[in-house]
């Protein structure tokens, strides 16, 4: 049902990672213009911000340490991308790793990394506070995020992202792995930094982890951070969604128009939901969260041994 | 027609708001006038391209504001705006000067006339339109390419050559420059006050004990460093920085609290020698942290120059990882004869309202919550014009205190266990009365100015020691005190 594109899907993938980020950012760009009350173009705002970051001076701080700040961004860009290599649209994925889910887990797993080395690169107080309450983050979103990709493996009997979509074919994961699926969204929200779970870059750091960050530099994190809310929005489908499944409208679209009510749902969040401080985030991870999704993994397991 | 003209042409305006004290008027202009064009506000100099200033900065201020100036990439451009009526017409004309390549290229020009490293960079020009001192040599610009040495003087021409002042102006550039490092509070390094020298230290991560090794005395020794001037290999900056950092130690002894100061003894015991100064700034300092632990110790300067922050303040603090050791704070001079801003509404704007919107538009980003702070702008804006902002402001009002994560995330922050005072209770109590404060206003005309500022200046010391960072913030967006009153009550 899924098939593995030749070499040329990996040159189309970016192409459609970037047209999703280009809409995400032009709805959050109307969204944030809509409270603002203001009067211009909100849709070609992210578009312009392109072309301010393209001619705008690269700074550096002094005693920075470039390669780790500079490769930091990068890293997060290809992590981006690299975490859809996975991701079937469609029937057309262009890696049918036999471990796609851990494949996917590993490459966000690199955002870690990048975000924190972004924060210390820059040599910068605030850049510092901002990479460390990341890491902190990772804390508290891995566990329950990584369980709930589990609980979709589970159910499915199988690593391969092809097969957990054939495994949907009779019923959406989401009806009955409810729990995984919003601990999933919730954990795509923290690992693209995003939404409520944005306090490594927060306002109260003046940026935090990005604050030292100028021209391209800025382009690439803000570029990977966006692609990482893409990724993980687009692989809630195969996991949760069912894939391309639906009436009418060929697969591809299916999944197009799966990724995007997804993506519209993240991004609104963040206007909706005030930042969530990492210490007591982390009590609703390790106490609620992890013990519901580890409940919910049970059930699935259950469930699957009966049938 | 270039493509680096098309796409800076196509640059969206970033705006950071430095706001002195006494120029509430032109800030909540600008503030308004920012939203309405769209333009989205910058966090940070590395990020914006207009630098605001509102009101007329006097001495320690109008050194930040070089100081942020220098830390803003190219292309930059800068308004200064006194009155709040003269907003619209600088934003047009920041704007046209933002946009045009050939004013960006000529200022680059200007600035920097015999440094061929400024025009091989073409548009990313290391200038910083101040009115070419010629010190401004001094720093480079962080720009690319730049050989690292760059951030030394040894380029320049030795520092001792000029007059003192310029030598020590020069040491100012240098640190904003980097200092983005410090960032913490947008560097600001004013020169000729006693302050500058503390805030040299803010300087992030130095180490007292880097110093160590070639100090005659021991702790009390902080006086005699004339001598690391001669220190080699060190460079020029660092001689001004770690007076500075002296001068700032010799402060924080005199605080009482920071008795790591007999610890540095043991910190000769580290290999400072053979320890190096990356790019000229001594590491970080240490001491015992809450849980006995001994680990690096930051001195970071919030404000006058942050998003969401109380206009004209400043607070020192020392930070281990991101908790707040000791913070000391500082009331930055507003020029003579200004009138409190809040005071001196004219009749039948709503001013109380207007002024707790203010407040909640800086908790509310402070707290993460973009959205509500921005229709709180809107709300302020609407009133302070003579709207009726009734309906909506229900409405908002309603949303905010139904938050049940923004409840989680204020509540028992700040707590002052004063019952009766204005600044009862945590921030999330604080809040929910502003809310009422203005509803009582916008409904029944009556007006609770209940306000302590100075009242709020005393507690926060004692309220940040102690706490993390983010939860610092925000304390100080939760009392939001009043300056121009604080000031006025202080004489």
């Amino acid at each position: 049902m899924v098939e593995q594109l030749p070499f040329w899907g990996g040159l189309v993938l970016p192409l459609v990672l970037v047209l999703l980020v280009a809409a995400a950012a032009a709805w959050d760009s109307v969204l944030a213009s809509q409270a603002a009350g203001s009067r211009n173009g909100a849709l070609i705002e992210p578009f312009r911000a392109v072309a301010g970051l393209l001619v705008q001076q690269r700074r550096r701080t002094l005693a920075a340490d470039l390669l780790l700040s500079r490769g930091g961004a990068l890293a997060l860009v290809v992590a981006g991308f690299l975490a859809s290599l996975v991701t079937p649209l469609g029937r057309w994925v262009v890696a049918d790793f036999s471990i796609g889910i851990v494949w996917f887990n590993a490459m966000e797993a690199v955002a870690w990394a990048a975000v924190w080395l972004v924060g210390w690169g820059a040599n910068s107080a605030f850049g510092l506070i901002g990479g460390y309450r990341f890491v902190a983050q990772g804390l508290a979103y891995e566990l329950p995020h990584m369980f709930a990709l589990i609980t979709a493996a589970l159910g499915a009997e199988s690593l391969r992202v092809a097969d957990v979509v054939a495994a949907q074919d009779e019923l959406w994961f989401v009806v009955w792995m409810p729990v995984a699926f919003v601990v999933y969204l919730l954990s795509v929200l923290a690992m693209a930094f995003w939404g409520p779970f944005d306090q490594a870059v927060g306002p109260d750091l003046a940026g935090g982890a990005s604050a030292e960050l100028s021209g391209v530099d800025r382009l690439l994190f803000e570029a990977g951070r966006w692609l990482l809310l893409v990724s993980g929005a687009a692989f809630a489908v195969p996991l949760f969604l069912g894939g391309g499944a639906g009436p009418l409208l060929p697969d591809w679209l299916w999944s197009l128009v799966k990724t995007a009510a997804v993506l519209a749902v993240l991004v609104w969040i963040r206007r909706r939901v005030p930042t969530v401080r990492m210490e007591r985030y982390q009590e609703i991870a390790w106490i609620v969260l992890i013990p519901l999704t580890l409940v919910q993994a049970l059930v699935v397991s259950l469930v699957v041994l009966a049938r | 027609m270039d493509l680096t003209s098309w796409l800076l042409r196509r640059t969206p305006v970033r705006p950071l708001i430095a706001a002195a004290p006494g120029g509430t008027a032109a800030r909540l202009a600008a503030e308004r006038e920012a939203r309405v064009r769209g333009w989205r506000p910058a966090l940070n100099p590395a990020e914006a391209n207009l630098l605001i200033v509102a009101g007329q900065p006097q001495e320690p201020m109008a050194a930040a504001v070089e100081a942020v100036w220098r830390q803003m990439p190219f292309p930059r451009v800068r308004a200064e705006l006194l009155h709040a009526a003269e907003v619209e017409g600088a934003l047009d004309d920041a704007v046209r000067r933002l946009h045009s390549a050939d004013h960006q290229r000529a200022q680059a020009h200007q600035a920097h006339p015999n440094d061929p490293a400024g025009h091989e960079h073409g548009e990313h020009p290391d200038a910083h339109g101040a009115e070419t001192h010629t010190m401004d040599h001094g720093h480079g610009e962080p720009h690319e390419g730049h050989p690292r040495a760059a951030h030394g003087h040894g380029d320049h021409g030795p520092a001792s050559s000029m007059t003192p002042h310029h030598g020590a102006h020069d040491d100012h550039a240098q640190h904003h420059e980097h200092a983005s490092q410090g960032q913490a509070g947008h560097e600001q390094h004013h020169r000729d006050s006693p302050a500058h020298r503390a805030e040299q230290e803010h300087h992030a991560k130095h180490d007292q004990g880097g110093h160590e090794h070639d100090r005659p005395a021991g702790p009390d020794g902080h006086a005699g460093h004339g001598d690391h001037g001669e220190h080699p290999g060190h460079g020029e900056p660092i001689q001004h920085t770690a007076q500075g950092n002296h001068g700032g130690h010799a402060d924080q002894g005199g605080h009482g609290g920071h008795d790591d100061h007999g610890g540095h003894g043991g910190h000769a015991g580290h290999d400072m020698s053979g320890m190096e100064m990356p790019g000229g700034i001594p590491m970080a300092d240490r001491s015992p942290d809450r849980d006995g632990l001994q680990l690096d110790q930051l001195h970071v300067q919030l404000g006058p120059i942050l998003p969401a922050w109380p206009e004209g303040l400043v607070v020192r603090t020392a930070l281990q990882g991101d908790v707040i050791q000791e913070a000391t704070i500082d009331l930055l001079p507003a020029p003579r004869g200004s009138d409190p801003f809040w005071s001196s509404l004219a009749e039948g704007v709503p001013g109380t309202a207007a002024r707790r919107l203010d407040s909640c538009r800086r908790l509310l980003t402070v707290a993460g919550w973009e959205e509500a702070a921005v229709v709180a702008a809107r709300l302020r804006d609407s009133a302070l014009a003579g709207e009726r902002i009734d309906p909506e402001f229900s409405r908002w009002a309603r949303r905010v205190r139904r938050s049940r994560v923004l409840r989680w995330s204020l509540s028992g922050v700040g707590a002052l266990d004063e019952p009766g005072s204005p600044l009862a209770g945590d921030a999330m109590d604080r809040l929910t009365r502003w809310l009422h404060d203005a509803e009582a206003e916008l409904r029944d005309g009556v007006a609770a100015n209940a306000e302590d500022p100075v009242g709020a200046l005393e507690r926060l010391p004692g309220l940040l020691a102690g706490s993390e960072f983010a939860a610092a913030r925000l304390i100080v967006a939760s009392l939001d005190p009043e300056l121009e009153r604080a000031r006025v009550a202080h004489g």
